[in-house]
């Protein structure tokens, strides 16, 4: 006998992978907490969470989006203005310190500075810097909304149930003279970048680990039963700063967040670990979720993590999740209808 | 108002034709009557066909209309400014005085509303159909009435932005014109001082409904059109 003897087939490459097709890999995830349709659920971090939370609403779960857009505004232009991409309008959180900032900022811990940059007219939010496509149009406006999405950000802490954060990134851009991180280095959107007190950081474990237990613990403090679910984004960085080959820079930084998110969940019980990363990754995937570009994530891709997120909990909870058909509109005749066609009656009917 | 006679014109509308037709069937005796009003309740009429200058329908309509004998044909309701029993543009109104939204996303939210509107669409129809030059013009549905802030305890503190409404209709006659198509507001005659609603006084006294103009509104709203079509 020995310790590996009586281990479940899923122990094994063998068993668990290499005899079986790459759609029929399973047991990848063992969710922690029952999520139930009616729990409310928010979003935030690195782009590939905001497939999570659009997967949530289409299988009739409950996505809470704290930031609601203008009434009669587009799914097109709700995309182009950022509203329902994460559960409010701060823009991709990358880092596990800038998802501290943020929390900072929304219980009153800190306050966001009042940098404002400016391109050819408009102004635009340096923390959120691609949340309005065209920027602002006065400072004024830009910190008006700023406070709205912190306000927002305040009440998705408060008011949900699970919070999905995806990391993305170790690689970071603070002030060093204030002390705040940017979400993308100053010069690239827009402001400019200056070396005297624009720094790059790249990230540790230690610090990746600290400030996200931090974030974490300032959140469950105002909201005791919140559960977090830790997701790392499967998609590589897009550029370096690091001055390793960009390839090596994405696997270098993306080991270092799926340790972290690994050792969290494996230390409390409030937080679990989603596989979105290991099942696009894998080398059983071939690459066949990614788009041309080996970088984006494909329609597939996304749809394969997100069926196994819901097979999961239904495998282990009997939670069923149905994909709602968009295309059946419901046919009924509202109060206001029937007004109508009684005023209608009245004046074009027989009564002339 | 001209004395002169009003060019030969055809009304498409739904609910809000009701109170025009009481306007006109006290103004005009039949031979005499350059209007003539096809009304259906709802946005249904976004489907008739548009056609070598005929609208048809199967079912929405009796039998097709030649519109190229007309002058002028306006789209009247549909939609525009004003839905769902006027829950949305209170809505509208609300976002609009809320100050927490970007000038961009409100433009582009009212935008967005315009083209999805029953009106815009048909509209867009008669500007597709290159077999006739009527003149078309596309009006709004009244303002609810200002009496709908009462049905609900969050409204009744909505902060209004007056300015709001000379912004909508800057976009909409900017919009509506790359259609080839005019657009205007109804009249400010029918406006609470609230500026974004209808005032009481002109609507209708029926429970529950805050989207009809009685007979006085709807002879202010015939005085308007006949200001735009009489030459």
């Amino acid at each position: 006998m020995n310790p590996y003897n009586n281990l479940p087939d899923n122990a094994f490459w063998k068993l668990a992978v290499a005899n079986k097709s790459m759609f029929d890999i399973d047991n990848l995830w063992d969710p922690k907490f029952k999520i139930y349709p009616k729990s409310k659920v928010v979003t935030f971090g690195s782009c590939f969470a905001q497939h999570i939370g659009n997967a949530l609403s289409d299988r009739g779960f409950t996505w809470l989006s704290t930031e609601l857009p203008p009434t009669g505004l587009s799914e097109v232009s709700c995309k182009k203005f950022n509203y329902n991409v994460f559960s409010c309008r701060t823009g991709n959180i990358y880092t596990t310190s800038l998802l501290k900032q943020w929390t900072e900022w929304a219980l009153d811990i800190s306050t966001p500075p009042d940098e404002c940059w400016e391109k050819e007219g408009r102004y635009y939010d340096p923390f959120r810097p691609r949340v309005e496509p065209n920027g602002f149009e006065s400072i004024d406006e830009m910190l008006r909304s700023r406070k709205q999405t912190i306000e927002s950000f305040k009440q998705a802490i408060t008011e949900s149930n699970y919070f999905v954060f995806t990391l993305g990134l170790t690689e970071s851009w603070f002030n060093t003279k204030i002390g705040y991180e940017y979400p993308m280095c100053p010069g690239t959107v827009a402001g400019e970048f200056d070396s005297n007190k624009h720094e790059f950081k790249n990230q540790e474990f230690e610090f990746i680990r600290s400030n996200l237990l931090s974030a974490i613990q300032m959140m469950r403090k105002v909201n005791k039963q919140l559960k977090f679910i830790l997701t790392v984004s499967p998609v590589p960085l897009t550029a370096t700063k690091s001055g390793n080959h960009v390839l090596l820079a994405t696997m270098e930084s993306k080991s270092i967040l799926r340790a972290v998110a690994g050792q969290l969940t494996r230390k409390n019980p409030a937080i679990d670990y989603f596989p979105s990363y290991e099942i696009i990754n894998s080398p059983t995937s071939k690459g066949a979720y990614f788009e041309p570009n080996q970088r984006s994530v494909n329609p597939y891709g996304v749809k394969f993590v997100m069926d196994s997120f819901f097979k999961s909990l239904n495998e282990k909870y009997g939670i069923s999740a149905t994909v709602k058909d968009k295309s059946v509109a419901k046919v009924k005749k509202s109060k206001e209808d029937i007004v109508c066609e009684e005023e209608l009656l009245a004046a074009f009917g027989d009564g002339k | 108002m001209s004395s002169s006679t009003p060019s030969k014109t055809l009304v498409i509308a739904n609910s809000h034709a009701a109170a025009l037709q009481y306007a006109m069937r006290t103004r005009y005796s039949e031979p005499q009557n350059p209007f003539k009003i096809i009304a259906h309740p709802g946005p249904d009429f976004k489907l008739l066909n548009i056609e070598q200058g005929m609208i048809r329908h199967s079912t929405l309509l009796n039998e097709p209309i030649n519109y190229s004998q007309f002058d002028n044909i306006i789209i009247y309701g549909l939609q525009l400014l004003s839905r769902s029993g006027g829950k949305k543009w209170v809505l509208q109104v609300r976002d609009q005085g809320a100050g927490k939204f970007s000038s961009a996303a409100l433009e582009n939210a009212t935008i967005d509303d315009l083209l999805s509107t029953s009106s815009y669409q048909l509209a867009k129809k008669f500007y597709l159909d290159s077999s006739s030059s009527c003149r078309v013009i596309c009006l709004p549905s009244p303002y609810p009435s200002e009496l709908i802030l009462a049905q609900n305890r969050q409204w009744k503190n909505i902060s209004v932005n007056k300015g709001w409404t000379q912004k909508i209709e800057q976009l909409y006659k900017s919009e509506f014109k790359k259609i080839d198509t005019e657009y205007h507001h109804l009249p400010k005659e029918l406006l609470s001082d609230k500026n974004n609603f209808t005032t009481h006084q002109k609507f209708l006294n029926r429970k529950g409904d805050f989207s009809h103009i009685n007979e006085t509104g709807g002879e202010l709203v015939l005085d308007h059109i006949l200001d735009m079509i009489t030459p």
